[in-house]
């Protein structure tokens, strides 16, 4: 396979959509006819995805299907660094039909995009047929609709479960430690493992925190708790709840618990992924991380090493395991051209063929050529199921007494001087080394809590 | 005559050559070890046991055709010629004369544009790139054309823009210092302004033209922010490489990510390597004078 | 009469291609950066309303703007003293001294100057890496376990992790430049000073220093603008201002807000801020060194 970051045209035949006038506004009349056989009568479809651990091969055989499918042609743009590319094309007025850009991400491009409501509205795309086909309380978190306001604006288009993924060699029934439920069997393995000369716990970089603290609210509070939560309650850091997942967060990544280089490779570019190895070679135990995990570190995992999966701790036995679900999203530009054929793109994503293409993609070694599975999940029901039996189709198996938990902190209109994601996860840093108090990190998440409160209208 | 005590002066000596190898090693070993590194594999950069001081298990010559051929660097290399050659003509053939006449002329409006200037100096690129970036975009949408972005010439136009101040500065210091003599001696032989400039005064100031050059190269043939905003197609080499680091960032594919350093570095090397007696002597006749 | 007017065309003719480009691609930008930070928009599409200073105010009042202030003064302070105490040791050291291979050090210290950043960076985080690092893996081996830390993890040592590279990467050039005007320096003032009975070192102070010093000073203008600009670029890829903002920088924070938190416009104030900054900065230190110009 190979990687290239400029554009790729799939076609042979290139149509320069960016002539302005000569396709605008033609889009296709039955705009929301059956997603089975529409047509494209033959126009240019612009989609630009991201180019991350899933691999770029997955992207060029979606858009091959759906040019099969529907009579038209797929212009695919794939980079690495996809928000400093459309901050670019957008500027120009090159604007994509379709974009796959994850909330969350360092760049916050896809907030961004939402907060100049510059997102279309695509809550016409899941009807009643589709809404049925998907998995159950996908569509209604902050993660699709942004806004809170009932309208769908991001479609969820994989998923995974998140949870502390473990070196499941050292970690499992009858292995040198079990495998812990809750916070006080969790901490009391972290002695066992500090006299073994290992430590407890790592994390790849601070953000990975997101579904841990998201987990955290909903175990500690309940479902209500954690939506007002995401809307910004004041109350949220101050009541006990919130209280009780700092102080476990600080216990958490205090220098007894946290492998002592985490810190420095969490900020220096690359060094996620030296974290995440040091769960593999067992200089730590467990992780926060997705089931993308696996593909991400197949190159440097020896062919022995089993990877484990378990939901974020709980306070007690008998409560039940809340755990968060990790949605990709893609979405529509307001300004798309072709708006009605990049909702069929999007319905497309959860059709039979593309659920297969998912579930079979595989990820290359650049330097050794050697394939290994790297199946992604569509958020239908039954996806899941059909994953090969081993660790990820573990991470879905949700049992009886399992909450699942979506959404994200809902989005405002744009603040200055607040870096949201800096300010809730990288203090951990901070009180990994004990440069930083609890107090001092709830003092500044009530004051964030505080600003975004404000700006939320 | 104070005579130094031979004692203290082979330990003065002593000091001053370690001081010299201390810093020597600090540069060779690093730049050395992107060499070594670059044959590695990834396997042995990452886990346990890995040593950064082990010498390569075996020479992976792969790394490098990967970096060539995933960051295009063979088209993007000869982009990367050109568009240096270009800026470099064209920021020669404006701030020479500009210097000159800044220079060497008294005349109205000389202390204003001096200081407009240096107030150059103080712009920094990574600011108005994206400005720079609207208005060409801006410029095509006018016309109609889709020619202001993604041209080797415009992006050369640019850099020697963005380099005018300094490079002014620096050739105007040198012209302060040549004798006024020169130029009174070319007007009694019935020399014109510009013949004068061309035939006598430029030829003069050549050792600070090399060093603009010398600079001013280094800093065309490094630059990818400007590059990165402006280009597509016709990219630069640092582009290049700064697409191929976070492409293998994501991958963590140290070893290819060192090879595409070391692409990168090679040329610069060469060159240095060929021009550090120019260089060195351009600087010390050239030199700034505050 | 004539003359005088021959004269102003040609002058003219000589200076307006410069005018005309600098103002087009540096002037008019820059005023467009100034326009931006008076108004509150995302910087990705046209929306864009109009908040007058209000930017500036947010600014004045933002923590983090205030630490990378503090991290950013620290920076151009401590790189701008040390390059220069090293420039001007190895440069004086080279220029005088009379011992082999004068020409082969000068020669490697440049090297750092030619790479690209990025090469550096990449070369900084092969030196830093906490385990595998070759700084701290060489002092393990040596047996100064004490001294290996966590040079980018640890956020009392970041800031001087940074500069450190930043020192490294600079030496060679002022290097070189004040050798140049060493070299203008004429040899019978070190006669002289040397049948006075002056050592080496008392020649530095009495001869070389002071002839040079109106280098130095010009140097100190290049200090502040380049490490700003170097300072954005080294932390972009070594740290990203990172842990928890004690390695930030005026630029890369300008980034940040631009880009990743969706003001784009309050981005362009800091921009705006840096800019008066700098050049205050500079005009200061400008005025401040000012004194008798030796000539020779």
């Amino acid at each position: 396979m190979k990687k290239k970051t400029v554009k790729r045209l799939l076609s042979a035949s290139m149509v320069t959509v960016m002539t302005v006038g000569l396709l605008a506004g033609c889009g296709s009349s039955g705009g929301s006819d059956d997603s089975e056989g529409g047509s494209g009568d033959g126009k240019t479809l612009k989609v630009a995805a991201f180019e991350g651990g899933n691999g770029a091969d997955i992207w060029e055989k979606i858009a091959a299907a759906f040019e099969e499918e529907y009579d038209c042609t797929v212009e695919l743009e794939l980079s690495s660094e996809l928000d400093q590319v459309l901050t670019k094309e957008i500027q120009n007025g090159d604007v994509p039909d379709v974009v796959y850009y994850n909330l969350g991400q360092e760049s916050g491009f896809t907030e961004t995009m939402l907060k100049e409501e510059a997102v279309a509205d695509i809550s016409d795309v899941f009807d009643d047929e589709l809404r049925g086909k998907m998995v159950e309380g996908i569509l209604d978190g902050t993660a699709a609709q942004p806004y809170g306001d009932g309208k769908i604006y991001l479609a969820p288009i994989f998923y995974t479960q998140t949870g502390f993924w473990y070196n499941a060699n050292l970690v499992g029934e009858g292995k040198e430690y079990a495998v812990p439920t809750t916070w006080d069997e969790f901490f009391a393995l972290g002695e066992q493992a500090k006299a073994d000369g290992r430590s407890l716990f790592t994390y790849p970089q601070p953000g990975y925190f997101d579904a841990t603290i998201y987990a955290m609210l909903a175990q500690a509070g309940g479902t209500d708790f954690y939506n007002n939560a995401l809307t910004y309650d004041e109350n949220t850091w101050t009541s006990e709840e919130g209280k009780k997942v700092l102080d476990t967060i600080a216990q958490l990544v205090s220098s007894d618990n946290l492998w002592a280089d985490t810190v420095s490779n969490a900020n220096t570019d690359g060094g996620f992924k030296i974290n995440q190895q040091a769960v593999i070679d067992g200089e730590a135990l467990f992780m926060p991380n997705g089931s993308w995990v696996v593909g991400e570190m197949a190159n440097s995992t020896p062919s022995d090493y089993e990877w484990g999966v378990m939901g974020v701790p709980k306070w007690s036995a008998d409560e039940s395991q809340s755990v968060y679900t990790f949605t990709e999203q893609m979405w529509i530009p307001a300004d798309a051209e072709n708006m009605d054929l990049a909702k069929d793109f999007i319905r497309f994503m959860y059709s039979d063929t593309v659920v297969d293409l998912c579930l079979a993609n595989k990820t290359t070694n650049a330097e050794t050529g050697e394939e290994s599975d790297a199946p992604i999940v569509v958020p239908v029901q039954g996806a899941a199921e059909k994953l090969p039996d081993g660790v990820i189709k573990t991470s879905f198996q949700t049992g009886d007494d399992v909450v699942a938990v979506t959404g994200t902190w809902a989005t405002t209109s744009p603040i200055e001087g607040l870096d949201m994601k800096g300010s809730i996860y990288k203090p951990i840093d901070s009180i990994s080394t004990g440069d930083m108090t609890v107090d001092e990190w709830q003092e500044q998440l009530v004051d964030v809590w505080s600003q975004c409160a404000d700006a939320m209208e | 005559m104070k005579k130094q005590n031979p004692a203290t002066k082979a330990l003065f000596k002593a000091i001053v050559y370690i001081a010299l190898i201390v810093m020597t090693i600090s540069i060779i070993i690093p730049v050395a070890w992107v060499f070594m590194a670059s044959f590695k594999r990834n396997a042995e950069f990452i886990g346990k046991g890995t040593n950064p001081w082990a010498l390569p298990e075996q020479l992976q010559w792969q790394n490098y055709v990967t970096a060539f051929v995933d960051a295009e660097m063979g088209k993007f290399f000869l982009n990367s010629v050109i568009v240096t050659a270009l800026s470099l003509v064209i920021l020669l053939v404006i701030a020479l004369p500009a210097a000159y006449a800044l220079s060497r002329f008294d005349f109205k409006g000389k202390k204003i544009l001096n200081i407009a200037f240096m107030a150059g100096l103080f712009v920094n690129i990574n600011y108005i790139v994206v400005p720079i970036f609207l208005m060409l975009s801006g410029a095509n949408r006018m016309l109609g054309v889709e020619f202001f972005l993604d041209n080797r010439l415009i992006l050369s136009i640019i850099y020697a823009s963005s380099s005018l101040s300094f490079s002014i500065y620096l050739l105007s210091g040198y012209f302060k210092t040549l004798p006024k003599g020169y130029e009174e001696a070319a007007y009694i032989d019935g020399c014109g302004y510009f013949k004068t400039m061309v035939k006598i005064m430029i030829p003069m100031a050549r050792p600070s033209i090399i060093t603009v050059i010398l600079f001013q190269f280094l800093s065309f043939w490094n630059e990818y922010i400007i590059a990165f905003t402006l280009m597509d197609e016709n990219s630069t080499l640092a582009v290049g490489l700064k697409n191929l680091m976070a492409v293998e960032r994501t991958a963590t594919n140290y070893g290819i990510m060192y090879a595409g350093l070391v692409i990168v570095m090679i040329p610069v090397l060469i060159l240095y390597v060929c021009v550090q007696k120019q260089l060195t002597k351009g600087m010390t006749l050239g030199g700034l004078k505050g | 009469m004539n003359r005088k007017r021959a004269q102003g065309r040609f002058v003219f003719f000589c200076i307006a291609p410069a005018a005309i480009l600098v103002t087009l691609f540096i002037f008019i930008p820059t005023i467009n950066v100034f326009r931006m930070s008076l108004y509150r928009m995302g910087g990705i599409t046209n929306r864009k309303e109009f908040v007058g200073l209000s930017n500036f105010q947010s600014l004045f009042d933002d923590k983090n703007f205030l630490q990378t202030m503090q991290n950013s003064i620290a920076i151009i302070v401590l790189v701008t003293l040390f390059t220069i105490f090293f420039a001007i040791l190895f440069g004086a050291i080279l220029h005088r001294g009379k011992f082999k291979g004068k020409n082969f050090f000068r020669v490697i210290f440049y090297i750092p100057n030619i790479l690209s950043i990025v090469v550096i960076a990449g070369i900084f985080g092969a030196i830093y890496n906490p385990s595998t690092g070759l700084l701290n893996t060489f002092l393990r081996a040596i047996g100064l376990d004490a001294l290996a830390h966590q040079w980018m993890g640890d956020q009392k040592i970041v800031l001087y992790s940074i500069i450190f590279a930043l020192v490294w990467q600079a030496i060679g050039y002022y290097m070189v430049m004040y050798m140049a005007s060493m070299a203008a320096i004429p040899e019978d003032l070190y006669e002289a000073a040397s049948l006075d009975g002056a050592t080496e070192i008392q020649m530095f102070f009495q001869v070389t220093l002071p002839l040079i010093w109106s280098n130095i000073r010009t140097t100190l203008t290049f200090y502040i603008i380049s490490t700003i600009n170097l300072s954005f670029q080294f932390v972009q890829i070594m740290s990203d201002g990172g842990p928890n903002g004690h390695s930030e920088v005026f630029l890369n924070y300008m980034y940040k807000q631009a880009y990743g938190a969706g003001v784009y416009g309050y981005g362009m104030a800091i921009g705006v801020v840096v800019f008066l900054f700098s050049f205050v900065l500079a005009a200061v230190v400008n005025k401040i060194t000012d004194r008798e110009v030796l000539e020779f």
